[in-house]
């Protein structure tokens, strides 16, 4: 903290810093941005925005999942054969069927509530 | 399986790809793999574009999984389809596999109202640490940690 500054100085002094940031993202300036957080004045480094851009432009992290899909070849030849008839609507399908249509997602989610389909694949036809 | 040179597996998992996506406007082949974003319950196609900078997250996708609003950053960024106002938010999307393992992201995404497609997985915040492999004769994608 500067002699004579407050939270609220920090904070202000914290966005002009992240502005920054945020023009190297939308430049696509990843790597430069990352390094502009790394070299961020230490009296920022708590600050909660900081600490959400360094939580975003953070690499990924991969790890191994057990959890599979299924080969979908059948529900890509329904759609194939079928989507015209649905444009528009979200479909779910399973086991090469349809088991589900909505016009919004939120509403297909809301019916496979009460259906059977385990794991279905989902999908939006424009 | 594929294996590196030093016979180390390449890959864990591996999923059919799809070269279209039925009902979107694509005119020529394009790599479709199936994700889950999040706990969405389901599976979902999102194409592999390591021309983007971000993945983006097709936007009723975003809204289900309660990221349209999160506690991400807001910006704006140039898509195919223009200069798009929106948030990165950090989430978990499941490369899945037909056999072996899948693979748990935990990446950054776009998300935007004013996207109008679909998902795309983009290489800045996630192919960059995949490693991933295409057989186009049978249609295989074959992936990994990087």
């Amino acid at each position: 903290m500067n002699r004579g500054e407050n939270a609220g100085d920090i904070r202000a002094r914290a966005a002009r810093y992240l502005g920054e940031v945020r023009e190297l993202v939308e430049r696509e300036q990843v790597t430069e941005a990352r390094k502009l957080l790394d070299a961020a004045p230490p009296d920022l480094l708590d600050e909660p925005s900081l600490l959400r851009w360094r939580s975003l432009l953070a690499p990924p992290r991969v790890t191994t999942a057990q959890r599979r899909d299924t080969d979908r070849r059948r529900e890509y030849a329904w759609l194939r054969t079928h989507g015209s008839e649905y444009r528009g609507q979200w479909v779910a399908l399973d086991d090469g069927r349809l088991v589900a249509a909505a016009s919004s997602l939120q509403e297909l989610r809301e019916r496979l509530k009460h259906g059977s389909a385990s794991f279905p694949f989902v999908h939006h036809l424009s | 399986m594929l294996f590196r040179q030093d016979r180390t597996p390449f890959n864990v998992g591996r999923a059919r790809f799809f070269d279209d996506s039925p009902g979107a406007p694509e005119a020529t082949a394009k790599i479709y793999v199936r994700v889950e974003p999040q706990a969405l319950g389901a599976s979902i196609a999102a194409q592999v574009d390591t021309g983007a900078a971000w993945t983006i997250l097709e936007t009723e996708v975003a809204e289900a999984l309660g990221l349209l609003d999160g506690a991400g950053e807001s910006v704006r960024l140039r898509t195919r389809y223009g200069l798009i106002g929106g948030r990165l938010e950090r989430t978990t999307i499941t490369l899945l596999a037909d056999e072996g393992e899948s693979l748990d992201v935990d990446a950054t995404v776009f998300v935007s109202r004013e996207w109008l497609a679909g998902t795309f997985l983009g290489y800045g915040g996630f192919l960059q640490r995949i490693r991933f492999a295409i057989d186009p004769e049978e249609n295989f994608f074959y992936f990994g940690a990087g």
